[in-house]
């Protein structure tokens, strides 16, 4: 039987190799249909593939619209859910799309080699870097070349990122409880054992997340080595130029142990961490009274909220424009030992594959302050690199919060990328994971056992 | 891998071309009888090489055509649908059925060389194609680095037998051997044993409601038993089973999966739970099979019906056992979806196909996969050698 599977398969990816090689006259099909707007490029067609799919694609449609309706360019876009596979297989299979979005700068750095310089589609970088941040800029080339892919010149740009340091806390039983939001570690701290003398529980934590397990962990760690090393020595970890076991590193991950380990710190204790779907971890903050007052995740957790899943049915929502009620709200993780306005975020980086006029105008409006206008307005979760970006194109009021937290934080060179991304991704989706697990798991006494397998691992 | 070798019937079977002359069956080819002058071979050889690969090319190329045909027309769904089905079905029946035309205008002497080389050679040059090639592939890419470029001769090999997960799931593949073949077989024996001695219906009954997990996936089972195993901090509402057991008898919840090393035996119970309707059902086939006058003899001699389990019955069904058994250790050698999807491998619970998948696809290091593809590979051969001579040895017997 699995040995039928895998010819079935094979036969399957025969095909799709076939479908691949056969579809090099793609691109001048329908064009005729777009061709009724006026400029000379009128009528070329523009693929852009890329892993987000159905509202966040619709969304990408949108904010093209009047960009198409000027230039009779029309940009098709083509999202996959096993983008991270097809990717590869379009491009060294010889038929690469014109744009694709890369939701990973390590799958981005694989294809440098068939990218087009921004500088020869004419694209301003020096625009782009005072509109972007020098940070964003040269963050693609920095991952390429602790990839070994190192080239000379900008190939990647920004599309949208998303924000992590965010800080849930229930309201109003946060403030009746006469509670005040943590602005510092000790701040935390301090609260933390206030709300255990209050008899209730500090944090909801959960981790689960199928065969992805430990990235939460490693979300918080990253934050904490931002917030108790700063930006340099953040940067210096990612890039492995400090050692993962060095001190700085192990200091960062005591003081997310002094939230983890404590006996009734967190609802259900280390066990709980780690059976508990990341999804379902702010759930029980929720509760009347609330079985916990704070959890740490990235924006994107307010899909998981109970009640957000009937998006026409709000009355039941604890979150966002359209709830009765806003039953928690977001803060800005505190700072510890650094003065740094600094965010953890991530996002989607796009590479260029084609020099051809069309897609270099489509570029261009991309990186323009612009060029997610019309996304931002159709979808959450959409926050633009750009810091001349309009922020009233927000849909809702924690939109905006991260926008401005954002342009903040990238303004300051104070916003850095998910770390765990852009390492090796036998470090940053494996040894980082596991011993994130064991570390939860196992308990603060083998911490360094556990930062030294990392550091073993790492690929020389 | 999961279906008992099928019985080859041995009394129809055409005798080999050789023997053709003074054997009294029906003489299926009288081409063979003829003797092939060496001008006739220079014909045979090519046209044999021609059959076996030149059929799989141009049934390709003719189901590439339909595809792109297909692909670029404006047809709706359904009759794309059904042009595809007639077209692919038709196709390679009209490919073979026209090669064998096509043969059968040679003369006979030669025609009857090549026939079967137009009906097996395309089989076994697919097969060769995607089995013998990735496996002589795989092997090669062992030797090189993670990009498949470099030589790094033993490297690969080195990290599989030093790095600490791979240590643990070698350990637990071990576990999930001795401890998963045992209860599959143990069970799937002591239950086939049980069931013979109830009555026609309940023993129907029995068999039906043992063998049913058999339809459910891999990962289908796992995911309902994560449910079963599912843990949520004390004081909140235990969606587990087990947990609700355990809380209802006044025990505090516990984080079952989280257990090492006895997680490693919770997952192994997915496997007992999914695969031993499989041994239940070859085995008590076997059981029925065991003659009658043979038990009426023992019991007759004196013999309690332990003895005649132990005595007669299993030296009876051995072979069976042997299969079954080894078609369990392949099986488990092979176990990847129940760790996956329940554990992810975390908590000391990897395995060797894990942590395959994980270094392959996850870390892009093909090198470190296919050496671990090729551990696993040779770890299958002789427990593979041992079934087909096991194999053989019965055929002999008849």
């Amino acid at each position: 039987m699995k040995s039928q599977k895998r010819i079935y398969a094979l036969l399957l990816a025969l095909a799709m190799v076939a479908a691949a090689c056969g579809g090099d006259d793609e691109g001048t099909g329908d064009s005729a249909a777009a061709g009724d707007a006026g400029g000379e490029l009128a009528g070329e067609v523009v693929n852009v593939f890329g892993a987000f799919v159905d509202a966040d694609a619709a969304a990408f449609d949108a904010t093209v619209a009047d960009f198409e309706a000027e230039t009779g360019i029309d940009v098709v876009y083509e999202g996959s859910g096993d983008f991270e596979t097809q990717v590869g297989i379009r491009i060294e299979g010889g038929n690469p799309p014109d744009i694709a979005m890369f939701p990973q700068p390590g799958l981005w750095a694989n294809f440098i080699d068939g990218m087009v310089d921004f500088d020869a589609l004419g694209v301003d970088t020096g625009q782009m870097r005072s509109d972007l941040s020098d940070y964003l800029v040269e963050l693609p080339g920095q991952v390429a070349e602790s990839t070994g892919n190192a080239r000379d010149g900008v190939f990647g740009g920004w599309f949208r990122l998303n924000t992590k340091s965010w800080l849930w806390i229930p309201v109003p039983e946060f403030e009746e409880a006469g509670y005040a939001i943590p602005e510092t570690w000790d701040d935390l701290l301090a609260l933390q054992e206030q709300i255990k003398a209050d008899g209730n529980t500090p944090w909801c934590f959960g981790m689960e997340s199928a065969g992805a397990t430990g990235w939460v962990a490693t979300d918080w760690m990253e934050d904490m080595v931002l917030r108790t090393g700063g930006t340099e020595v953040y940067d210096q970890w990612v890039f492995h130029e400090i050692p993962f076991n060095d001190p700085q590193i192990a200091n960062a991950a005591e003081r997310l142990g002094e939230v983890i380990f404590p006996e009734g710190n967190v609802l259900g204790g280390t066990a709980a961490i780690l059976a508990t779907p990341f999804g379902d971890q702010n759930t029980p903050m929720f509760d009347d009274p609330p079985a916990c007052y704070l959890a740490k995740q990235a924006g994107f957790i307010t899909g998981f909220f109970p009640g957000q899943d009937t998006p026409d049915d709000p009355s039941d929502d604890v979150f966002g424009p359209n709830a009765p009620q806003q039953e928690t709200q977001a803060i800005p993780f505190p700072r510890i030992d650094n003065d740094q306005d600094v965010l953890l975020g991530a996002g989607d980086l796009f590479g260029v594959f084609s020099d051809r006029p069309a897609v270099a105008e489509t570029v261009k409006f991309l990186l323009t302050p612009d060029g997610g206008a019309g996304f931002a307005r159709a979808q959450a979760g959409y926050l633009s690199p750009n810091s001349q970006f309009d922020t009233s194109n927000y849909l809702d009021p924690f939109q905006q919060q991260q926008g401005e937290l954002l342009a903040t934080a990238l303004a300051a060179n104070g916003f850095r990328f998910d770390a765990s991304d852009l390492m090796p991704a036998s470090v940053g989706a494996g040894t980082f994971w596991t011993a994130m697990v064991d570390y939860v798991q196992n308990g603060p006494d083998n911490l360094s056992d556990v930062l030294s397998d990392i550091e073993s691992s790492w690929p020389s | 891998m999961t279906s008992a070798p099928p019985p080859i019937p041995d009394v129809d079977a055409p005798e080999p071309p050789d023997h053709a002359e003074d054997s009294g069956s029906v003489d299926l080819s009288p081409g063979l009888k003829e003797r092939l002058t060496g001008r006739d071979w220079l014909a045979v050889a090519p046209l044999r090489i021609a059959a076996a690969v030149g059929i799989p090319l141009v049934g390709f190329f003719l189901l590439l055509l339909t595809f792109t045909f297909l692909r670029d027309s404006d047809a709706n769904r359904l009759t794309i649908v059904a042009v595809a089905l007639v077209a692919g079905v038709g196709g390679v029946f009209a490919l073979y059925w026209g090669m064998d035309f096509v043969n059968n205008q040679l003369p006979e002497r030669i025609a009857a060389r090549i026939r079967p080389w137009i009906f097996v050679g395309p089989a076994l040059s697919v097969l060769a194609l995607f089995l013998v090639w990735p496996t002589i592939r795989t092997v090669w890419l062992s030797f090189l680095d993670d990009d498949g470029e470099a030589y790094v001769g033993i490297a690969n090999y080195e990290f599989a037998f030093t790095d600490n997960l791979m240590l643990t799931a070698f350990r637990n593949n071990v576990i999930w051997l001795i401890v998963g073949t045992f209860f599959t077989v143990g069970l799937g024996l002591l239950i086939a044993t049980l069931v013979d001695k109830l009555r026609r219906r309940a023993e129907t009954v029995a068999k039906s409601v043992i063998f049913l997990p058999m339809a459910i996936s891999f990962v289908g089972a796992a995911v309902v038993w994560s449910f079963i195993y599912a843990f949520r901090p004390e004081g909140r509402p235990q969606i587990g089973l087990l947990n609700a057991i355990w809380t209802a008898l006044g025990g505090s919840p516990i984080a079952w999966l989280q257990q090492e090393p006895w997680n490693n035996l919770l997952l192994i119970v997915v496997l007992v739970w999914l695969q031993t309707g499989f041994t239940m059902v070859i085995l008590s086939a076997a059981i029925k099979g065991v003659p009658d006058d043979i038990l009426e003899a023992a019991r007759i001699d004196g013999a309690s019906e332990i003895q005649v389990f132990w005595r007669v019955v299993i030296p009876t069904i051995q072979s069976t056992i042997v299969v079954v058994t080894t078609t369990m250790i392949i099986l488990i050698l092979k176990v990847f979806d129940i760790v996956w999807v329940m554990t992810s491998g975390d908590f000391g619970t990897e395995v060797i196909a894990s942590q395959m998948i994980r270094q392959a696809f996850r870390f892009f290091d093909n090198g470190k996969g296919a050496a671990i593809a090729v551990i696993l590979l040779l770890a299958v051969i002789p427990v593979m050698v041992l079934n087909i001579r096991r194999f053989r040895e019965e055929e002999a017997l008849r």
